[in-house]
């Protein structure tokens, strides 16, 4: 298993850097991770790169799986109506508590 | 939501800054009793964008209280509430109190969240008072309601924000962001985050559009979103959570009737939303604007074109409806011409205007200043050029000279401003100083968009509200006063501004009871500032008052009638190169009237040489050139030289022996004298010739050198040389001041 993809304010500032990033973990294999618990800030043009990095994983059968998620990027994402284009655990799912 | 958004902060406050402004403007119109409903809206929708930007950036003691403010303004525009007097004031002193909030988070300084605390607890009050008390005078603003039986009939089409879920009326929103929405920080997350406030949302994204991820241009938005609001609430209140953005996405929104919902109850509000359409025209026409304005949105026209906008606005789709569907869509079409909201039209998103930083125009001035320097420096050495390829050089000289006049002219218009931008600031003053001093007055402006330089513009303001308030508090009189004069009850305070020949006049006039010269002579006397048995003139009574420390208030109130005012108006004014006169009657009124120059950066001047050096005499300062017989100079002991000029003793300043240069002519009849004034007094300036009248390009000494006594700047010449530019009040005070020491 890969090392797990650690986010930390995925926001149009830091936007380029993070494209480029998750373009990089695109050529791994297998199924990923992500942390994404110390997400404090998240903006549209953050979420819209991860649904399409989500979305361009799963194209090649690759998994994902949210080994954290703080309750900005869940809050987020059901604001945009993106949740499960992300593959974010359902609220029942206590994503944000683990670590 | 923490958006990363501080970039955008400053186009926040501009346009957060304006938008206080035309609500102060439409607050002080409004009606108290009869407001005109889509002022009260204008006013309402102000308060909701600061609040959806202030939330938006996470100021939220701003956010908080233009909340409390919003329930207020919805309470008075949905009719619940009436506008009283206390309530307009409230209003008037919140815009007061945002502004404070605003630029203290500006500056980043802490909120006086005491004085914010004590006027939200007074809004709550209101608010709290009013949904338990009286009905509001039975909405004044849609005198149909009142026919009819139910109240709500007027609460339904505004909406309470919080809309019961199952019989509320659903709202289809589609929305497709432009390229720059994100990267003018209009985040979709904090509008429909906005839009979740007014009722249950469900949001759908749609990724289709969206490349994959290495083709994905980051800071653009690619999805799109097909929303459905189930609420009660207004159109308007929909438009606003994308007030925003409007200018950045494209917009459907469509009401979906209640009728589809399962609720029996569901036919109640969808009677209501109709009845005002139907049976009550005055509340139609309070929906007709909100219609006129969505089509005003060239956004949102693409997608909605009037006539669907009209049709979704006006509702009620059904059999009880038809005569309302044909008024309620033929009042768009006359409506647009007299739109009465700019700053809406500008959101609206016509790039008819851009922000540019002063700093910017300031620059392109100095270059283009620069220019004309180099222009006429190349000018200089193409009259010594000859030969045939001269002849050209000129012609092209000549054009090249043409062109960059009107260059510059069109560089110095960017920085004119209509004088409105400081005329604004009176109707709320003279409201506020009438009220206190229990006096009524009309404030009448005219010539609001007459143009004057930024700089001019902004030092202008101060003097003018010394000399408003003046006119309120000496000038016109108390109502029993007036009337026992036969006036009006009603002061009339007049301020028009207009074109007097390259110059711009500003004039304050009231008809109010005039200068009262015996009095103003009687005070002078007592002081000591005028002789017992001095006769003087109207102007020279007049000019008493410019002295420091004068007022003849009987008692100094904390408006006026401390003495300090008119000695800085003038200063001020004529720091800016203008000058102030009065003419008054006693009984009838006072007119002053202030000339100020267009510009700052150039001015007209007539150069003249002493020795070897070139200087700019300001045209505005001079009287008179002339050439003296020896005859007519006389020496004073301790006052140097001086001359008959019209009757006067002028003293004779030798420019030379000022600045310290070896002269051509020391003879006075050798050279000539040039008469100019500064700060009311006159002198004879002593120079060897006088070269040529032009407009020089103003430098400044100060940021170029240092202050210098008696230059007011310096300029560089056709021929690479620098002339200092003569400042004659500082010039006279050196002279006087050099005569006392010789």
């Amino acid at each position: 298993m890969s090392i797990a993809l650690v986010l930390t304010s995925p926001t149009i500032r830091t936007i380029t850097s993070l494209q480029t990033e998750l373009a990089e973990r695109l050529d791994e294999s297998g199924p990923l991770q992500i942390d994404a618990t110390a997400v404090d800030r998240v903006d549209t043009a953050g979420l819209q790169l991860l649904a399409a990095f989500v979305r361009d994983l799963r194209a090649e059968a690759r998994t994902v799986e949210w080994v954290g998620c703080s309750d900005a990027l869940q809050k987020a994402a059901r604001a945009l109506g993106l949740h499960s284009a992300l593959c974010l655990p359902g609220t029942t799912e206590p994503g944000s508590d683990k670590n | 939501m923490d958006l990363d958004l501080a970039q955008f902060h400053s186009s926040f406050f501009e346009e957060s800054f304006e938008a206080l402004d035309g609500m102060e403007a439409a607050l002080l119109g409004l009606d108290v009793g009869a407001p005109d409903p889509e002022r009260v809206n204008g006013i309402f929708r102000v308060a909701h964008s600061i609040k959806g930007g202030a939330g938006m950036f996470g100021f939220k003691d701003v956010a908080s209280f233009t909340h409390t403010l919003e329930t207020l303004l919805d309470e008075l525009r949905s009719g619940r509430m009436a506008v009283t007097r206390d309530i307009s004031d409230k209003l008037l002193l919140s815009v007061d109190v945002m502004r404070a909030m605003l630029t203290s988070v500006q500056r980043k300084e802490p909120v006086d969240m005491q004085k914010v605390a004590d006027l939200q607890f007074d809004l709550e009050m209101i608010v709290a008072q009013g949904a338990g008390g009286a009905p509001a005078a039975a909405a004044p603003a849609a005198p149909a309601a009142t026919a009819s039986p139910a109240p709500a009939a007027a609460t339904a089409p505004a909406g309470g924000p919080a809309a019961e879920g199952s019989n509320a009326a659903r709202w289809a929103i589609e929305f497709r962001a432009l390229p720059e929405l994100l990267l003018r920080g209009n985040d979709p997350i904090a509008i429909f985050s906005s839009l979740a406030e007014l009722g249950k949302l469900t949001v759908v994204a749609n990724m289709q559009a969206v490349p994959r991820l290495r083709s994905i241009d980051a800071e653009r938005c690619y999805l799109t979103w097909t929303l459905e609001l189930e609420s009660d609430c207004a159109r308007d209140q929909v438009d606003a959570a994308f007030e925003w953005a409007a200018v950045d996405c494209e917009l459907t929104i469509k009401r979906v009737e209640a009728g589809a919902s399962s609720a029996p109850a569901a036919v109640a509000p969808a009677a209501v939303v109709e009845a005002p359409v139907v049976a009550a025209p005055p509340v139609q026409a309070a929906v007709a604007p909100k219609v006129v304005e969505a089509a005003a949105k060239p956004v949102e026209a693409a997608v909605a074109p009037p006539a669907s906008a009209a049709a979704s606005a006006a509702t009620a789709p059904d059999a009880t409806a038809p005569a309302a569907a044909a008024p309620a869509a033929a009042a768009p079409a006359p409506k647009p011409a007299d739109a009465k909201e700019p700053a809406k039209a500008a959101a609206g998103g016509e790039h008819s205007s851009i922000r540019v930083s002063i700093e910017k125009i300031d620059e392109l001035i100095n270059t283009v200043g620069e220019l004309v320097i180099t222009q006429a420096m190349l000018s200089e050495l193409g009259r010594k050029l000859d030969g045939s390829v001269a002849e050209q050089f000129r012609s092209g000289l000549n054009q090249l000279e043409r062109n960059m006049r009107e260059l510059q002219e069109s560089v110095m218009r960017v920085r004119m401003l209509p004088i409105s931008f400081t005329f604004s600031r009176f109707p709320r003053m003279v409201r506020d100083l009438a009220q206190r001093l229990g006096k009524q007055i009309e404030l009448k402006m005219t010539g609001e968009q007459t143009e004057l330089d930024k700089t001019v513009l902004e030092k202008i303001g101060d003097p003018l509200v010394h000399l408003v308030r003046n006119s309120i508090d000496h000038g016109i009189e108390a109502p029993d006063v007036r009337v026992k004069a036969g006036k009006s009850p009603t002061g009339i305070v007049h301020l028009d501004a207009c074109h007097r020949g390259g110059h711009i006049a500003v004039e304050i006039r009231d008809d109010g009871n005039g200068l009262d010269k015996s009095r103003i002579l009687a005070k002078a006397r007592s002081r000591g500032l005028v002789g017992q048995n001095d006769v003087l003139t109207d102007e020279q009574v007049h000019e008493l008052i410019f002295m420091p420390g004068f007022s003849t208030a009987e008692k100094t109130t904390d408006v006026s009638g401390r003495g300090v005012g008119m000695d800085v108006v003038r200063r001020n004014v004529k720091e800016l190169g203008g000058k102030i006169e009065i003419a008054s009657e006693l009984g009838k009124g006072s007119r002053f009237i202030i000339t100020l120059p267009l510009t700052l950066a150039i001015v007209d001047g007539q150069s003249v040489s002493v020795g070897s050096e070139t200087y700019i005499v300001p045209l505005t300062s001079i009287v008179e050139s002339l050439q003296l017989q020896p005859q007519s100079v006389n020496r004073l002991s301790g006052r140097g030289e001086v001359f008959s000029f019209r009757g006067d003793y002028l003293p004779i300043v030798r420019l030379h022996e000022l600045f310290g240069i070896e002269p051509r002519a020391t003879a006075l009849h050798e050279g000539l004298i040039v008469v100019a004034e500064g700060d009311g007094r006159r002198i004879g300036l002593f120079v060897d010739e006088l070269l040529g009248q032009q407009q020089v390009v103003i430098k400044s000494m100060e940021a170029n050198y240092g202050p210098v006594d008696g230059v007011a700047g310096a300029t560089i010449l056709g021929d690479g040389s620098v002339a200092l530019i003569l400042d004659l009040s500082g010039l006279i005070r050196v002279a006087a001041g050099t005569a006392r020491a010789a």
